[in-house]
């Protein structure tokens, strides 16, 4: 009778997610079971292992509650010791290099950007400009560029189109 | 030997060039759980005690904590300071954190975690298979 109850109560906690308005404890069931086990000596090791289903029951909704309670003082904060510091730092470096040789890390270090990035661009244009001299030789320096590039022709030598290897 | 080293140089160059690329931002670790660097990359700027492992690891503490407070798994945690901000992530087993000015533009900080995010995979795999070891 009570092991019928006690088997529903697991059924509940072992299925995962019942009903968020399921209770937990169901009060009735523990009970009766409580007791069976004091009057029926005869079925102790049933009693026992439901005894431990129970508690093991017990203990994870515990363990689940404390999980979610938001407690900053009662957490254990995890100091690392110097030598395991020093151990893991080490530790990952040597991975680092060992991953090292794949080309995909590289190549993303190496990702062409056309456009760059100015940092603090207030600062830039607000320097002070360049001098009238220098301005005055760069014109002068881009006319004659200018002028060399519009010298440039194109002799016509040779036919455009050539026929290769036919007779 | 000489390739281990250079690779290593050249992954805290690549971060070197993002904190000169940021105006404001100081350093960039990742670390894992419990506040031991995997890579770093710091200016001078940086006061020492934002390094420290025990720092560090305060966020694992906290990110776990504000998950509990029912708006699904906290991602990131910013702390302003009177001149400092720490910008932690969230990239488990890793945290990455930026520690810069507090007149930082802490939307790009933010924004880094996307160009970071190939690079902390890889770094990820690298420690995950030393953790399982």
């Amino acid at each position: 009778m009570g092991c019928c109850c006690s088997s529903e109560d697991e059924k509940l906690s072992q299925d995962g997610d019942p009903d968020e308005r399921t209770r937990l404890i169901l009060p009735n069931p523990v009970s009766n079971s409580q007791v069976n086990h004091s009057d029926s000596y005869g079925s102790v090791p049933s009693s026992i292992a439901q005894q431990a289903d129970e508690q093991s029951a017990l203990s994870r909704i515990l363990m689940q509650t404390a999980n979610n309670v938001i407690d900053v003082s009662a957490i254990e904060t995890h100091m690392v010791e110097q030598h395991e510091y020093i151990d893991r730092a080490t530790q990952y470096s040597s991975r680092l290099t060992s991953i090292c040789h794949s080309a995909s890390v590289l190549n993303k270090l190496h990702r062409p950007a056309l456009l760059v990035d100015v940092p603090a661009l207030d600062r830039v244009l607000s320097a002070e400009p360049i001098s009238a001299s220098d301005l005055q030789f760069i014109r002068n320096t881009s006319d004659h560029a200018a002028a060399a590039m519009r010298k440039v022709v194109v002799t016509h030598k040779e036919d455009l189109v050539v026929n290769f290897g036919i007779p | 030997m000489v390739e281990a080293f250079n690779y290593s140089q050249e992954l805290k160059q690549y971060l070197h060039r993002i904190i000169r690329r940021v105006d404001g931002l100081y350093a960039i670790i990742v670390s894992d759980r419990d506040g031991v660097p995997v890579i770093r990359a710091a200016t001078e700027n940086v006061p020492e005690l934002a390094l420290r492992p025990g720092f560090l690891a305060t966020f694992s503490t906290g990110t776990d904590q504000a998950s509990k407070l029912g708006l699904s798994r906290n991602k990131a945690i910013v702390s302003m300071y009177t001149s400092y901000q720490v910008v932690q992530l969230s990239k488990l087993p890793l945290i990455l954190s930026f520690v810069a000015s507090s007149q930082a533009n802490t939307g790009v900080l933010l924004g880094l975690e996307n160009e970071l995010s190939d690079l902390l995979k890889d770094i990820k795999a690298a420690v995950d298979i030393t953790v399982s070891q």
